[in-house]
């Protein structure tokens, strides 16, 4: 009987089988796309466009379910067209996933050192630059950020059910339900964590390089390149792609929505649910970055081995109920009875899920931050307490704000983990527009996620500006 | 940049007071839920009212079929932090008294109430159903081929690709099923569901999904809750309700349920709430929302959406429906999970 749970063999291969296809149909397809449209988005380096390229992340916290049902609905009223089967589980996860792949290659490309760059272009067309310097540089990043669609896409169901197609964490999600025993579906989700921990391995190794090689940026300005017109092609399709991405779903939410007063009306009825989602948000960025802050210190300091990657990796792919689950039991286990039923469980829980992300954005800023400036304060400081507040924090600013918003926004979105922790008379507006979502208050929902969009483009802009601000203002070339 | 220490401090505060403040001294009662929010929230608003007992109420999800609150009432069974657990319908709730999560109670509001609704020690007490339906586009179906019975969706006249159905693996659902292998036995039931899968209807994701294909008209006819087409009726979607099989073993209905949990923290508060739950009272206001269509009741009531006759339940009890959820679960999956 166990036996038969863990080995998937028949049926169950079959459905592993349309998982891995799957996932790895978006991954390759997502890093295509993403390499295409950050080199294009990579031009913009000042003015408007410099804000407007970070549009491309704004639907992150959009729940995967509301870009299936923008999408069903588009379909079937402009083209009478109804998404069913692998093809609508593939676009439909793509464009959900595509701002992760689309946000993390335009961070490896920023991060090319533009010296190669202008070397490489004295003696060969831009094009085989791009090529031969461009991508082996940005590499890394953009391996990452395919293995993170991979490992998402692997993991869910949701999507892939919405259109009848069957894959293997349904699977487990069904043997659950009907026997609530959590071992036996432990041991059905054995074949689909082997498979997410063999790629935590191999993912380890780019993010080890990615965080160690934005040590190499500097200021020079450069001119932009002149790629071949099939190249310009394919960015503009990809960025066609990103404009569609963005359009359905928003164009979905707002004439769902009905009307401007619809929004405040589903605003005002959801204020309790805005706040407590606002005050777990910010809980668990204040508080993942307090935490990953002497973490990636710690890190900076020594050679950071594999299989600390592998423990900092390993909670972005455990599902979000385990946690839930695991966490009531720790914590009633060691005795923290005001923790238990506070507002503390539903930030703990963000922490576990998301603190991995801001211990990798701080870790890569420290490696590139000039350890004689640091020496420097220590020497002419007055006190631990300026030398804090005048050189370090100032030197950290960017990374701190870019991880505590990417902390918040991915916070916001969390349901499967603050389902289960949430205290009792408190809820959060991700719960709130799922429980509308099965009511059929479609206006209620677009009102709700548009909610949600203005609160990430607030944060996205925020980021913005910092980074801007503070940008080449301390970068200098760090240490080797 | 000092501004900015300064405000990221005062929220970081900000959490540890609304999280940890010292309780205010208050009665107050604790309430897990799988009913629709909007309804339910309702109901214990006024109770609230009523009684002057804060309510706290944690709410389930679909996306979470409900194992959501089940995982966590489990969870949670050695320090429980619920008093009562009120759900749409009642599998879980049977589950949860096997694993000794439920502690017995008897209403005095249950008086009068089907025994079948009831459990015979005292753990939970069934309230306001609703029932497993068929729902049809009335613009894509002519009228003399409404089904009237689930094995009318085995007929050809009705092309299979127009017909939708959650997947029978989860939720009011899978429920159903298990209510067909209990009516009809297990060989019967598995061919029924082996042949609407070898037609090729289209299998998606939950009963709001069927309601919204069907009242949008990508789908003419589907199979879902009777609370769900009071959703699309009340959106004026051009939809009629079929209670199915009438005439012969009758349709699927879904109490929704009141349980006491083990060693809840406020017992007494507790107590009232699950009678206020099972008043007649609260029966009808949740018929005349949409959430149930049945009242369990003795006496006529009103629906705001669907007209009330008596409609026509399996003869099984809760338990032997419940008795069949793994096997119905097992053989569905080797049929549609492929």
């Amino acid at each position: 009987m166990w036996f038969s749970l863990l080995f998937p063999f028949g049926r169950k291969l079959g459905l592993l089988l349309n998982s891995l296809g799957l996932a790895f149909s978006v991954s390759l397809t997502g890093l295509l796309i993403g390499i295409f449209a950050a080199s294009f988005l990579a031009k913009y380096k000042k003015g408007p466009g410099l804000y407007l390229r970070w549009l491309v992340v704004m639907l992150i916290p959009l729940p995967p379910y509301i870009h299936a049902l923008s999408w069903s609905s588009i379909a079937y009223k402009f083209f009478g067209l109804s998404l069913q089967g692998a093809w609508a589980s593939w676009w439909v996860q793509l464009v959900s996933l595509l701002p992760l792949s689309v946000g993390l290659s335009l961070v490896g490309l920023e991060a090319v050192e533009q010296v190669l760059i202008d070397a490489g272009r004295v003696v060969e067309p831009d094009i085989k630059v791009f090529k031969r310097i461009i991508i082996p540089q940005a590499l890394p990043m953009i391996i990452a950020a395919a293995s993170f669609l991979f490992l998402f896409t692997l993991m869910d169901y949701t999507v892939p059910s919405l259109f009848s197609m069957n894959v293997y964490p349904l699977e487990i999600f069904a043997e659950f339900s009907a026997s609530t025993e959590p071992l036996r579906a432990l041991a059905l989700g054995v074949p689909l964590l082997l498979i997410a921990f063999i790629a935590i391995i191999l993912l380890q190794r780019p993010l080890r390089t990615a965080a160690l090689q934005l040590t190499k940026k500097t200021k020079t300005e450069a001119l932009a390149l002149m790629m071949s017109p099939w190249f310009t092609w394919f960015q503009k399709i990809a960025i066609g792609i990103i404009i569609v991405q963005i359009i359905v779903p928003v164009y979905s939410l707002i004439s769902s929505a009905g009307s401007f007063k619809n929004i405040l009306l589903s605003t005002a009825n959801a204020k309790s649910e805005i706040f407590y989602s606002l005050v777990i948000a910010f809980g668990a960025s204040l508080s993942a970055l307090l935490i990953a802050w002497p973490l990636a210190h710690r890190l900076s300091k020594v050679k950071v081995s594999s299989w600390w990657w592998f423990s900092i990796i390993l909670p972005l792919v455990i599902p979000g109920s385990l946690v839930g689950v695991g966490l009531l039991v720790l914590v009633r286990a060691l005795g923290l009875v005001g923790v238990y039923s506070s507002l503390w469980m539903p930030v703990l829980a963000n922490i576990i899920r998301f603190g991995s992300l801001a211990v990798i954005i701080i870790l890569a800023r420290l490696k590139r931050t000039d350890r004689q400036l640091l020496d420097a304060a220590a020497v002419h400081q007055r006190n631990i307490f300026q030398g804090w507040l005048k050189v370090k924090l100032p030197l950290m600013v960017p990374a701190v704000v870019a991880a505590g918003c990417i902390v918040f926004i991915l916070t916001l979105g969390e349901l499967a983990a603050t389902i289960i922790v949430v205290p009792p008379g408190k809820s959060t507006l991700t719960i709130r527009i799922y429980n509308y979502l099965h009511y059929g208050s479609s206006s209620q929902v677009a009102g709700l996620c548009l909610v949600i969009l203005l609160a990430v483009l607030t944060a996205a802009a925020f980021i913005t500006a910092i980074l801007h601000r503070t940008r080449g203002a301390y970068d200098f070339p760090a240490e080797r | 940049m000092r501004k900015i220490i300064f405000f990221l401090n005062l929220f970081l505060i900000l959490c540890l007071c609304v999280g940890c403040g010292p309780k205010k001294a208050r009665r107050e009662v604790v309430i897990y839920t799988s009913q629709d929010q909007v309804y339910s929230e309702v109901i214990l608003k006024d109770f609230e009212k009523r009684t002057g007992i804060k309510v706290l109420a944690v709410y389930d999800v679909e996306a979470a079929k409900t194992i959501g609150l089940v995982n966590r009432l489990i969870a949670e069974k050695a320090y429980p932090q619920a008093d009562v657990f009120w759900n749409s319908e009642f599998a879980q709730t049977i589950l949860l008294k096997e694993k000794g999560v439920l502690a017995s109670y008897h209403s005095p509001n249950s008086a009068g109430i089907p025994s079948q609704y009831l459990d015979p020690d005292g753990f939970f007490s069934a309230f306001g159903a609703r029932a497993r339906v068929i729902l049809v586009n009335t613009k894509k179906v002519d009228k003399e081929l409404y089904p009237k019975s689930v094995l009318d969706l085995l007929n050809s006249a009705l092309p299979a690709k127009e017909i939708g159905m959650p997947y029978p693996i989860f939720g009011t659902a899978l429920t159903q099923a298990a209510a067909l292998y209990a009516a009809w036995g297990q060989e019967k039931a598995r061919d029924f569901y082996q042949k609407l899968h070898d037609r090729g209807v289209r299998v998606v994701d939950g009963n709001s999904v069927v309601r919204d294909l069907v009242a949008s008209g990508e789908l003419s006819v589907g199979m879902t809750d009777s609370d769900d087409s009071c959703g699309a009726i009340k959106n004026n979607a051009p939809v009629e309700v079929i209670f199915t099989d009438q005439d012969t073993c009758g349709t699927l209905i879904v109490p929704n349920t009141a349980a006491l949990i083990r060693g809840s923290p406020h017992p007494q508060e507790a107590k009232e709430l699950i009678d206020y739950l099972l008043s007649k009272d609260v029966e009808a206001k949740l018929m005349e929302m949409g959430a149930i269509q049945m009242s369990l009741h003795p006496g006529d009531s009103q629906t705001s959406c669907l007209p009330l006759s008596n409609v026509k339940g399996f003869k099984v009890r809760l338990s032997e429906i419940c008795a069949n959820i793994i096997r119905a679960s097992e053989d569905l999956k080797q049929i549609f999970v492929r």
